[in-house]
């Protein structure tokens, strides 16, 4: 059934020719350096002062990558989990329908958001939102507004904190009110008002 | 021997290395397997965009297309969604990328819908970039790879279509160079993304000491199985966290030696398999399972799909050549 497994001669291919492999082999470098020099421009605190000026030669050879790290969706810190996993980021929200009707909701909502792929987007846009530009605060308002169909929507930016082992151990449930805390991002209305409650923190 | 001598003896072995690392063909079906799995996982993930697709995609969406141009005012990213503005074509070009990844899956005019599908992956991402996560870095790497090899070699609507209408028995595909460099390519590739993920542990305090799994898996949002009996349990947390720091500095080095291989391998499913069970990123750790495919030799991969259509009292696609 299995017999006859030995794959064939290769075929004569332009590979055999040396200037074709000196060309490949120069495309090769200079893409796996740019692979390499992306995550190493993750900007990290400077042990040596802030003027990263200084120490030029990450950030010039990223620099002149750029363009094509940009375009080929290479320019990745690939830092999963790091340096620390931290508290989540939420956006809760409030408002009121034409009608009166209150609305209230959060994003992500893993009971509205399936599948898991679904709800892990939308958690996204909450995670994200401080290296997203400012306007993104009123941009989810206005979406949600017109989501809802609503008159007003008000958002907020909750952080879960996590809870310690011991505070686990001492019978503290993983969504305990005390691990939440909120702070008030922007009102918009449907006559186009916006009122900024947050100043911007973002880095 | 003379020091001049040894130098371009030094140098010869050097040059002789790389071509063999990079320019020795290799049997294509480790790249066409990767090709079927990153397919499916490109499928669905943009299937699943069509849950939202004008909420995300168009202009009165989470992320208006001002704001992102502002985000990426500097940056060369592109999206041929900037072009798109009306709900039909939004809807016409999303289907025509989902009839795109299935066509990759399957293998049909495999060449140049691993082209296509790259292109419309990275689109994608530089339409809402505040959506995105590892999973798409990791598609799109895939995508990228696979433009660079026959991947519709084997188990494919193409192999199909040359048996029939060659109406005789093909021969196994050739090895390949562009097979190999592709393959080398995801595989130096993964090396760089554990390294830097390891590295970038090591700025933080809670993989040193030993409490960064506890609290990735006490994030509710993350969280999809209740694992907070390890609170009872810390020194078992901690070998956890730092296992993981271990395997992700180490996997550059040691997944290229013979014996350390599969103990490697072994650490990726132990770890994506956590991430995709406890952590709710069943994508994210198939995806990252998928890049590892590339450092199964051929002939394992053969072996396990002759099973799989032995079992199903079929003969692989592929084997025309041994069985006719």
């Amino acid at each position: 059934m299995v017999a006859a497994r030995n794959p064939p001669p290769p075929a004569v291919s332009g590979f055999d020719r040396p200037w074709v492999r000196a060309a490949v082999s120069l495309l090769l470098v200079l893409h796996l350096t740019a692979v390499f020099i992306a995550p190493m421009n993750v900007a990290v605190p400077q042990q040596l002062g802030e003027d990263r000026s200084e120490w030029p030669l990450v950030p010039w050879m990223a620099r002149m990558l750029g363009p094509y790290l940009d375009a080929a969706y290479l320019n990745h810190g690939y830092h999963f989990f790091a340096p620390d996993p931290g508290p989540s980021a939420l956006v809760h929200y409030t408002g009121e329908k034409a009608d009166g009707t209150p609305i209230e909701g959060t994003f992500p909502n893993l009971n509205e958001q399936q599948p898991r792929l679904r709800y892990h987007r939308h958690f996204m846009l909450s995670e994200q939102r401080r290296w997203l530009p400012e306007q993104i605060d009123v941009a989810y308002a206005r979406h949600l507004l017109d989501e809802h169909d609503a008159r007003w929507i008000r958002t907020e930016l909750v952080t879960h904190y996590l809870a310690r082992p011991d505070e686990v151990l001492a019978g503290m449930a993983l969504d305990d009110p005390r691990t939440y805390e909120s702070r008030p991002l922007v009102t918009v209305t449907a006559d186009g008002q916006v009122t900024r409650h947050l100043q911007d923190e973002r880095p | 021997m003379n020091i001049g001598a040894a130098i371009r003896e030094y140098f010869e072995q050097v040059v002789a290395g790389w071509n063999r690392f990079w320019f020795r063909p290799q049997d294509p079906a480790t790249l066409s397997f990767i090709r079927i799995c990153a397919g499916l996982m490109l499928l669905y993930t943009h299937l699943v965009w069509s849950l939202d697709l004008e909420a995300f995609f168009g202009q009165g969406g989470w992320l208006p297309r001002e704001v992102i141009a502002t985000l990426q005012q500097s940056s060369y990213a592109w999206s041929y969604f900037w072009w798109i503005d009306s709900a039909w074509l939004l809807w016409t070009v999303h289907i025509a990328g989902l009839v795109v990844f299935a066509m990759l899956t399957v293998g049909y005019h495999s060449r140049i819908v691993a082209v296509l599908a790259y292109v419309i992956a990275v689109s994608y991402t530089g339409r809402v970039p505040g959506a995105l996560f590892g999973l798409d870095k990791i598609n799109c790497m895939l995508a990228m790879y696979l433009m660079l090899g026959p991947s519709g070699a084997y188990w494919s609507v193409d192999r199909l279509l040359a048996r029939r209408r060659s109406r005789a028995p093909l021969p196994s595909p050739p090895p390949s160079v562009s097979a190999n460099v592709a393959i080398r390519l995801i595989q130096l590739h993964m090396c760089i993304i554990y390294l830097f993920s390891g590295l970038g542990k090591l700025q933080g305090t809670a993989w040193w000491d030993g409490t960064a799994v506890w609290m990735a898996l006490a994030n509710l949002e993350y969280q999809s199985i209740d694992m907070t009996w390890l609170a009872d349990w810390p020194k078992l947390v901690a070998l956890m966290t730092h296992a993981t720091v271990f395997w992700e500095l180490f996997y550059v080095a040691l997944v290229w030696h013979r014996l350390w291989r599969p103990i490697m391998l072994i650490g990726a499913v132990a770890v994506h398999g956590g991430i995709a069970i406890g952590l709710g990123m069943i994508t994210f750790g198939l995806v990252m399972l998928i890049g590892n495919l590339a450092f199964i030799p051929p002939h394992m991969i053969r072996a396990a799909m002759d099973a799989i259509f032995a079992r199903q009292g079929r003969e692989s696609p592929v084997l025309e050549a041994s069985t006719a």
